[in-house]
């Protein structure tokens, strides 16, 4: 019997048992693992993280399927989210400046036509011709 | 300690993403472009505010630019009428501006015939000519920038 087909024997029980283990324990078994973790060499453990259906605790225990979770340490997994906020704010910063190059290209449209437009750009500004601007509407 | 380390770096990351794109943002103290940092084409067209340039808002300064950049596309009765308005639209107030420019846009959203009737109706009623300056005013420019001379 391999490790995993004794894994996947156990694991029914393992995961049962997690939810009778109380807080401190399970605070103690958590530090454990990250102490083990940390002192591996290899990130790719047969363990995975299971969220305790109580709270937000992480605990040992096994997948359903028995594969590989947690692949990625876990500075290796801040890492990848940290870039991936910087490549959304990139894109966000991106975004705006493209909009921000059309609009004050399309500023400088409307400014150019009505210095050139066949009326006086104080015409623009009377309260009449507005009124009658408005009334043509 | 991990979990600190994650806080750190997504707060830098959130911090560097907010600061840049705020740089970016419309600054109401920037002074705009420089006079002497503008094109040979660009002074040309906006000559007519060069006295005026140092005193205007950096916003001001920005958008007369970005105006003139499309002179060079207008025809030569509209270079010239560009020209002849510059002045006295850099020296009206912001807020005329901004509301001259929201009459405008309403008025060339008007059908054609429409616009031709109002613009009888105030020349009519103001006695005013039609804006019809001679060609030599403007300062002929093709499309690509360069000056015709």
């Amino acid at each position: 019997m391999t490790e995993q087909d004794f894994a996947k024997k156990i694991r029914h029980h393992l995961n049962l048992s997690t939810k009778q283990i109380d807080g401190m324990t399970l605070q103690r078994l958590s530090d454990i693992r990250r102490q083990a973790l940390s002192a591996a060499a290899v990130a790719d453990r047969q363990f995975v993280m299971a969220q305790h259906p109580a709270g937000q605790q992480a605990v040992l225990g096994f997948h359903d399927n028995g594969n590989l979770e947690n692949g990625m340490s876990h500075l290796g997994r801040t890492v990848f989210i940290a870039l991936v906020v910087l490549t959304i704010f990139a894109g966000i910063f991106t975004w705006q400046r493209l909009n921000n190059d059309d609009d004050e290209s399309e500023q400088g449209l409307l400014d150019a036509k009505m210095l050139s437009s066949d009326l006086p750009v104080s015409t623009f500004t009377q309260p009449d011709f507005k009124e009658w601007v408005n009334g043509s509407r | 300690m991990g979990k600190r380390l994650t806080l750190i770096l997504l707060l830098a990351a959130t911090l560097f993403g907010l600061g840049v794109s705020s740089s970016y943002a419309a600054n109401p103290t920037d002074p705009g472009p420089r006079w002497e940092s503008l094109s040979p084409e660009i002074k040309q067209v906006l000559a007519p505010v060069a006295s005026d340039w140092e005193s205007m808002p950096g916003f001001q300064r920005k958008r007369l630019v970005n105006a003139a950049k499309h002179y060079p596309k207008l025809s030569l009765e509209e270079q010239a009428r560009f020209r002849e308005q510059l002045p006295r639209w850099a020296k009206l107030p912001h807020e005329e501006r901004k509301d001259a420019r929201e009459t405008y846009k309403k008025y060339h959203s008007l059908p054609q015939e429409q616009r031709d009737q109002l613009k009888k109706r105030w020349q009519e009623e103001n006695g005013a000519s039609p804006q019809t300056s001679p060609a030599s005013a403007a300062v002929p420019m093709s499309p690509s920038g360069t000056t015709d001379h």
